[in-house]
């Protein structure tokens, strides 16, 4: 170290095999000049000062810290995540930081309710992975057993596979679909990673590097990220041109993550690092036809092109390169070559190089160009096509991925930010929201409500296959906007969203005694004893002092209410439509037993194995705390297709409610509802049957042990917040004078224009217990 | 006529910037064209709107921001076959009168265009395509020009030419020893392979340039990125009236959202766009169409990038910034401080915050944010922030908690 500087060392706040890899760092002092870019393994002799310091992840989040450097110490900066990019968990970080197919997946199969409704139709569970060896462009080849450690994930399964078998390719089937070839390179001995997830589209493959270095610098090529990029070619763990001669002379300890390394060099232009010993991959490993493919683009760049053709000639017999950049190579050269009208190539060359290009471009059509790893369609992987596959799989052997799933118990639609109070049971909401308009007995308000019923929830005369008749891009049917929009984090370039103001408006402790003892149940006698002051003081005198702490669900419908009268006043269909679509979220919510108790999260006054407290528990650590996830996703939402015919049949009944007046009498009849639910299904019953099976580890069973003995309450519960649901349509219908309207307004609102509504901050702002007076007005 | 700009006599032997602008709207043998019979195969294409006039507005941004460029702008060569739309609402393209993005035109204009570029190794060049295109491989793209699916039998891709080969067309050679070393490339099309062109075994292009493949192993020592508005097998999009979506984004990351600081030892830093910086910022601004719009757009660089300057910026650039308070409601009392990094207050906002969430920029640079209720009002709590770099080409967004 100089006398005059210090060292900065960098840690990275990773739990995964990131953390130790080399991140590239870029060092700024205060006037924002980068002063060093480095990776985050090598310490950085730096000037007294405050530096700050960032690294970009391949998916794009940054890691940031801040550090005052002093002369003659060495100081550590930790690199964190903002807490909005965080990985949900430490199983999904490489995948999180390093890729996108997670989250996109899971919206999608989050943001479909026909998930729910007729899955089989939707995704058969069928599919099947079978490992491919030998040399395609020969048309020599074979199925060999899969051999693989299992793992795992949330939500996901991770395969660890060990090229012993001379694995070349992995090969997904599914029915109805082409099957997908990956090449796989993980050489003899090596290893190779795959991530296996599903979604309502399907399995996916996702195919990860031993070296995680050289699977950043794969993934930050991908991202175009060149300057991180180009930084992690100088790791250690990749070859670069002073250290790849150290790796070679070893024989390579990874000579894939050379081979990334080298694509790497080639790409940015940088020839004179490569050195030979691009033509020792070459030499040395017979097995790697990308040896051929990046040697004779080496040569092609200094212009050897007569050596660079014999390279490309030879493909064949090595077989088809592990990575689009090598295929894509060595098509471009060979078309070059083929067509050469000077003098370099004799006539026998060119016809060469045209037989090997014909060979290659066979499969052009089915390429997938966008990814790294050469990925393609087809059956015979030999003769690539895109026929689809029939419904059975039985005939083609392989191994069935839906058994490895279901060996390691993994669900494939959990994620870790599906906490209970994150995310709903869609099922309440959306059947509420579906079936009550065929309850409306106002002709015009239910020629309006049926027009734009797909646009709400799902309309139940539909087929199921018409509810994708939504060609809107990102738009959210209304009954799921306030979880699927509201509740999630804000970006700059999602600024609709709302986050913690709208969580709060979808559950309520209406069952917890406060300081006098009375449960905010008993001060709401009447409706005219629905206030926020009330409830404010109830929270204060409770403890319930953090705002997340205080639910103010009726109060929400309440403001809901009270706009759809102003809209149906201003006979502004479009916006009563957008309002009336979403209140069915909340009505959804308040027919679930444990939203409207305190314990929605497990009993806060007993510990895990049941034992008494004094004293409320965080939220992981109370008896049954995933309570409401498992009544909720696993009971409701299991038994989804027995609920909703069920429910159709109680709904045929009569029933006859008054109508309300005024948005409090309307956020009434919801606690009306929360409470008439709580008796249908005693919060603390369930909380109790669902605790005892954890305690007897028979927590699997509780999905259908639950069901069988509340089935009736349940379809009862869905029931009473339909009819709930009609009542205050109704309600504001005929009191903002809804059949002033013209006929010819009552149609289908557009989906963008929807879309635009839910989308304005100023529609339905979600507030506080603090500040939600304003809008009860 | 084609040739917009030229300013040779004047700059002489001096390097310069030569550029080579095409835009394809109205494909005259395809369903809408016309060009006499339109063939009942189309292989799924239509005609464009945007294209043509995308071309036109890098024309203009490219002309109009000259001194930017390392060296000044010595030839533009302009092709455009406008659709009547774009003609309608940008009086500059309807005026400009250049010859249509036809093969033939297309094929003396890239000859003329090397010409021009093999003149000094300093010179650089730029070469941007909108219209349609189909790809092959990984690091090449077909570019459908104005006569593209003409009857009169063929090659289906006859009307078309190769990215790849007007590429390896601008190498250094014997011929041309004094080729521009700096090669920008811009391919604002469609890589998708429609399935009709499965059926042909080959599918070859009408050729640019002859390649003579060098004898003397001139190595290609270029500095040649392309970028691509698709990646393969991705479609690029276009708003009616106003361009591509690429191209939009184009100009705003060269405006300065692709702006990197440069440490030239001493004293603020100068700022310019570089390929890397470029392609970072254009992945990111796509990515943002993608949360937004929910666009299926893929950004994707080839060719051979270097971290090598594009253009010069006259400082930091701006940075969009959002500003918002949690929750929502204490904005009605929040008064929000940005403090530079010399800890003076150099933006107040507030209270109360309005219009809210408060939507702005802010030069790049190092920035504290503080929120606070003036006057304290319960329940909300001061929000003090933490210095930190805000800096493109992402936007900055801050949200400070004012509740316990």
């Amino acid at each position: 170290m100089s006398g005059q500087k210090g060292t900065l060392l960098f840690s990275l706040d990773l739990s995964s095999e990131l953390m130790l890899s080399d991140l590239p760092v870029i060092v700024w002092d205060q006037e924002l000049r980068p002063v060093a870019k480095t990776l985050s393994t090598n310490p950085v002799d730096l000037p007294p000062g405050t530096y700050y310091v960032t690294a970009l992840m391949p998916a794009g989040q940054e890691m940031r810290g801040s550090v005052n450097v002093v002369a003659g110490q060495s100081v550590q900066v930790r690199l964190k995540p903002e807490p909005q990019d965080r990985s949900p968990h430490e199983y999904q970080e490489v995948q999180h930081y390093l890729g996108k197919a997670l989250e996109n997946d899971h919206y999608w199969s989050h943001s479909l309710m026909v998930n729910y409704l007729a899955p089989t139709q939707l995704f058969n569970d069928q599919a099947v992975l079978r490992c491919i060896t030998g040399n395609l462009l020969l048309r020599e080849f074979g199925e060999v057993p899969p051999f693989f450690e299992k793992r795992a994930l949330v939500g996901a399964v991770r395969l660890d596979i060990t090229g012993y078998a001379d694995i070349i390719l992995l090969q997904l089937l599914q029915p109805g679909r082409p099957a997908v070839n990956v090449s796989f390179p993980s050489g003899p001995g090596g290893k190779c990673y795959l991530f296996i997830t599903r979604s309502i589209r399907g399995y996916s493959l996702d195919v990860h590097l031993q070296s995680t270095t050289a699977d950043l610098l794969l993934s930050y090529l991908e991202s175009g990220l060149l300057t991180a990029a180009e930084l992690t070619t100088t790791s250690p763990a990749i070859a670069d041109a002073s250290k790849a001669e150290d790796l070679l002379s070893q024989k390579m300890r990874d000579p894939v993550a050379a081979c990334v390394g080298a694509y790497a060099l080639l790409r940015f232009g940088e020839i004179s690092k490569l050195h030979d010993w691009t033509k020792n991959l070459r030499d040395w490993y017979e097995w790697l036809p990308d040896g051929l493919t990046i040697w004779g683009e080496h040569l092609a760049r200094l212009g050897r092109h007569a050596e660079a053709l014999v390279e490309f000639l030879a493909l064949p017999r090595r077989g088809l390169p592990f990575f689009v950049e090598g295929f894509s190579y060595a098509l471009n050269r060979l078309r070059l070559y083929s067509t050469d009208t000077g003098n370099l190539f004799s006539d026998d060359e060119r016809q060469q190089a045209k037989e090997v290009l014909y060979g290659l471009e066979r499969y052009t059509p089915f390429v997938d160009f966008g990814k790294f790893f050469l990925t393609f369609t087809g059956m015979n992987p030999a003769e690539p096509d895109d026929t689809t596959l029939p419904a059975n799989l039985e005939q083609y052997g392989g191994m069935d991925v839906s058994e490895v799933f279901n060996e390691l118990d993994v669900d494939p639609y959990s994620t870790q930010d599906r906490t209970p109070i994150d995310y709903c049971g869609t099922v309440g909401a959306c059947a509420v929201g579906a079936y009550a308009s065929g309850l409306i007995s106002v002709p015009e308000l239910q020629m309006l409500m049926s027009a734009n019923c797909k646009y709400i929830s799902f309309d139940p005369r539909d087929t199921d296959d018409e509810i994708y008749d939504i060609r809107v891009p990102g738009f959210v049917q209304l009954v799921k906007v306030p979880d699927l929009v509201w509740k999630q984090e804000q970006s700059i370039n999602t600024p609709h969203r709302r986050k913690r103001p709208e969580d709060l408006n979808h559950y309520a402790p209406m069952d917890l005694a406060g300081a006098t003892g009375q449960t905010l149940d008993e001060l709401v006698p009447e409706a005219i004893y629905l206030q926020p002051e009330i409830w404010r003081q109830y929270y204060e005198s409770t403890g319930l002092n953090t705002v997340p702490q205080q639910g103010l669900l009726p109060f929400r419908v309440w403001q809901v209410y009270t706009e759809m009268v102003n809209f149906v006043q201003k006979k502004d269909v479009e916006h009563f439509v957008a309002a009336a679509g979403v209140l069915p979220h909340y009505i959804g919510d308040a027919c679930q037993p444990l939203r409207s108790s305190y314990l929605i999260n497990g009993d806060p006054y007993r510990n895990l194995d049941g034992s008494p407290t004094t004293y409320p528990l965080e939220l992981g650590s109370r008896y049954s705390f995933d309570v409401n996830l498992v009544f909720e996703r696993d009971v409701l939402d299991g038994h989804a297709p027995d609920i909703l015919i069920r429910l159709r049949k109680e709904l045929s009944r009569q029933h006859q409610r008054s109508l309300v007046r005024g948005g409090q009498e309307a956020g009434f009849a919801v606690v009306e509802l929360m409470r008439r639910t709580r008796q249908h299904i005693n919060p603390l019953d369930l909380v109790n049957a669902y605790g005892q099976l954890v305690h007897q580890q028979e927590e699997k069973q509780a999905s259908g042990l639950i069901w069988e003995k509340y089935q009736q309450e349940i379809i009862n519960i869905i029931a009473d917040g339909c009819f709930t649901l009609t009542v205050i349509w109704e309600s504001a219908w005929f009191e903002g004078g809804g059949n002033d309207i013209p006929h010819n307004k009552l149609s289908a609102v557009s989906p963008k224009r929807l879309k635009e509504i839910y989308e304005d901050r100023n529609f339905l702002p979600s507030a506080t217990i603090w500040e939600i007076d304003r809008y009860l007005l | 006529m084609t040739l917009v700009h030229d300013r040779r006599k004047e700059l002489r032997d001096s390097p310069g910037l030569h550029l080579l602008i095409a835009g394809v709207s109205k494909y005259r043998h395809l369903p809408g064209g016309e060009g006499g019979d339109v063939p009942a195969e189309n292989y799924g294409m239509e005609q464009l709107s945007g294209t043509a006039l995308a071309a036109y507005k890098i024309y203009e941004w490219v002309r109009d921001n000259e001194p930017r460029f390392p060296v000044p702008i010595k030839t533009i060569r302009l092709l455009l076959s406008p659709a009547e739309d774009e003609l309608d609402v940008n009086e500059g393209l309807a005026t400009i009168g250049v010859d249509r993005c036809t093969l033939d035109n297309f094929i003396r204009e890239a000859a003329e265009w090397r010409d021009d570029a093999s003149t000094h190794r300093d010179n650089i060049t730029l070469f941007y395509f909108a219209g349609h295109g189909v790809q092959r491989s990984l690091g090449d793209a077909v570019m459908l020009m104005d006569d593209f699916n003409r009857p009169g039998g063929g090659e289906p891709l006859r009307f078309a030419t190769d990215l790849n080969n007007l590429y390896v067309g601008m190498f250094p050679s014997d011929n041309r020893p004094q080729i521009a070393r700096r090669q920008l490339y811009f391919v604002d099309a469609c890589r998708i392979s429609p399935s009709e062109f499965a059926k042909f075994r080959e599918m070859s292009t009408t050729r640019v340039f002859a390649i003579d493949v060098d004898v003397d192993r001139n190595p290609d020592d270029r500095l040649s990125p392309i970028f691509f508005a698709a990646a393969p097998g991705y479609i690029t999009n276009a708003l009616r009236e106003t361009g591509t979506i690429f191209s939009r984004v184009l100009m705003e990351c060269l405006e300065g959202r692709a702006g990197q600081p440069e440490n030239n030892g001493g004293g603020t830093p100068s700022w310019q766009v570089t390929d890397f910086s470029l392609a970072a910022a254009l992945s990111i601004a796509y990515k943002e169409w993608k949360d937004y719009y929910g666009n299926e757009l893929q950004f994707t660089i080839s060719g051979l990038p270097q971290d090598e300057v594009i253009i010069n910026l006259e400082g930091p650039p701006d940075v969009h910034v959002q500003f918002e308070v949690d929750p929502d409601a204490a904005a009605r009392v929040a008064q929000i401080d940005v403090i530079n990094v010399q800890h003076q207050r150099v933006r107040q906002l507030g209270p109360p915050v309005d219009p809210y969430p408060y939507q702005g920029t802010l030069p790049a640079g190092i920035y504290a944010i503080h929120a606070r209720p003036e006057p304290a009002t319960k329940p909300y709590i001061d929000c003090p922030g933490e210095f930190r770099d805000i800096r493109p080409p992402k936007r900055y967004h801050w949200k400070g908690k004012m509740i316990p």
